[in-house]
């Protein structure tokens, strides 16, 4: 069985200086992230690279662990093969990912309202992550006393 | 024995903002898939692309996973193109599904067009490699 | 309303930080200021009074980033910045403002 597992966290950035919350939960079976990479996906349309959009930091472990700070930017043109950043995470059971987006677009306009050129567009975090060897993922679930009453009756 | 093939899996996309499944098998004259490498007619339809897949029932792209993270411009030498695995993924007549996503690509004329989708398929034992990097092969 | 001390002290306590010193901070912004920066590497700044700062104001440090809302009662709770910390006015001040912060110095 293969041991790594490319995740993804997708943001949504719909407004010029948006601040994107990231709290998102791994699986409980993931050992270690051991690479990343965040990268814009589709939104943004411009002739010429785009060497920063905005700034992601994301911490591990609910908080516990060191994070990254880094930039993401649009490239015009297919080139090289995205790279993952390495990193050498271990990774608690079941813990948050947290951390933050920031939007820090220019308007490339000044003379045009902010509205009229700001574009929605999707970012996404990838997190190389390897399996906790024979651990599975098990997927927290609450039963509440009534529904399963009622499920019964 | 031979110890390399670039297999070659194509899926064709009729309209934007398509869905396809698709399924095919891995050679069986070869061990395992070293790496995956996708190409599509432009960068229009590369932009927002997704793909989804699973080599011998085992996950390796979820069907979020941008097309753009397997693939490269023509400046790249051929060397580099592919992403490579990292852990061994079982070839010899594996079966390879999936799902790929159109972007919904804004150009009517790009449509149809086809995905070519790349399978690095080797013999030699795998090691470990870093980007850039040879390892010599091990001959039978 | 809870007490932020109890709730800053339970938090470190969660994500296993220890404190060296815990002390209160201010940060006095004159009139006119649109921009500013400072530095909080090593340690923590809890803002605590949000309330205090014009709606869009944008606070963006390593760790977090955010930006004031209209109806800041709707920030429940009180946040930590740290590294390095800008602060963004949506217009200069028209007031001396004034940010208030806890401050865990992290041993």
């Amino acid at each position: 069985m293969t041991k790594i597992r490319y995740h993804i966290i997708q943001l949504d950035v719909s407004e010029y200086g948006q601040v994107v919350e990231i709290r998102h939960r791994l699986p409980s079976n993931y050992g270690s992230c051991t690479g990343y990479v965040a990268r814009h996906v589709k939104g943004i349309s411009s002739d010429v690279d785009i060497p920063e959009i905005g700034l992601v930091a994301v911490e591990f472990n609910s908080r516990k662990q060191l994070y990254f700070n880094d930039l993401v930017g649009y490239e015009a043109q297919v080139d090289q093969l995205p790279e993952y950043q390495e990193l050498n995470i271990p990774l608690e059971s079941g813990q948050l990912v947290t951390g933050f987006y920031l939007d820090t677009q220019k308007n490339p306009y000044p003379l045009i309202d902010i509205k009229e050129w700001f574009r929605p567009y999707q970012v996404a975090i990838y997190l190389k992550c390897e399996l906790q060897n024979g651990k599975k993922h098990v997927r927290s679930s609450c039963i509440h006393p009534v529904a399963a009453e009622a499920a019964a009756n | 024995m031979k110890n390399h093939k670039f297999q070659q899996i194509r899926i064709r996309i009729n309209a934007p903002g398509d869905s396809v499944r698709f399924a095919a098998e891995t050679d069986k004259l070869y061990a395992k898939v070293r790496g995956v490498f996708a190409s599509v007619p432009s960068d229009q339809v590369l932009v927002g692309a997704t793909i989804g897949l699973k080599i011998n029932g085992q996950d390796v792209f979820d069907d979020a996973h941008e097309v753009r993270m397997i693939s490269c411009g023509n400046q790249v030498a051929p060397n580099n193109k592919f992403f490579r695995f990292e852990e061994h993924i079982e070839a010899g007549g594996s079966t390879v599904e999936g799902r790929y996503t159109d972007p919904r690509g804004t150009n009517p004329a790009l449509y149809p067009y086809d995905v070519k989708l790349y399978l690095w398929l080797v013999n030699e034992t795998h090691q470990p490699e870093k980007h850039g990097e040879k390892h010599s092969e091990k001959h039978p | 309303m809870y007490d932020h001390l109890v709730f800053i002290q339970s938090q470190l306590k969660q994500r296993q930080i220890e404190p060296a010193l815990q002390q209160f901070y201010r940060i006095e912004l004159p009139v006119g200021t649109s921009h500013y920066q400072f530095y909080a590497y090593n340690e923590l700044l809890f803002l605590t009074n949000a309330a205090a700062l014009p709606p869009g104001t944008l606070i963006h440090s390593d760790s977090r980033a955010r930006v004031i809302p209209l109806d800041v009662q709707s920030l429940e709770g009180i946040e930590d910045y740290s590294g390095t910390i800008s602060v963004e006015f949506p217009l200069p001040l028209e007031v001396e403002t004034t940010m208030e912060f806890i401050q865990i110095v992290i041993k």
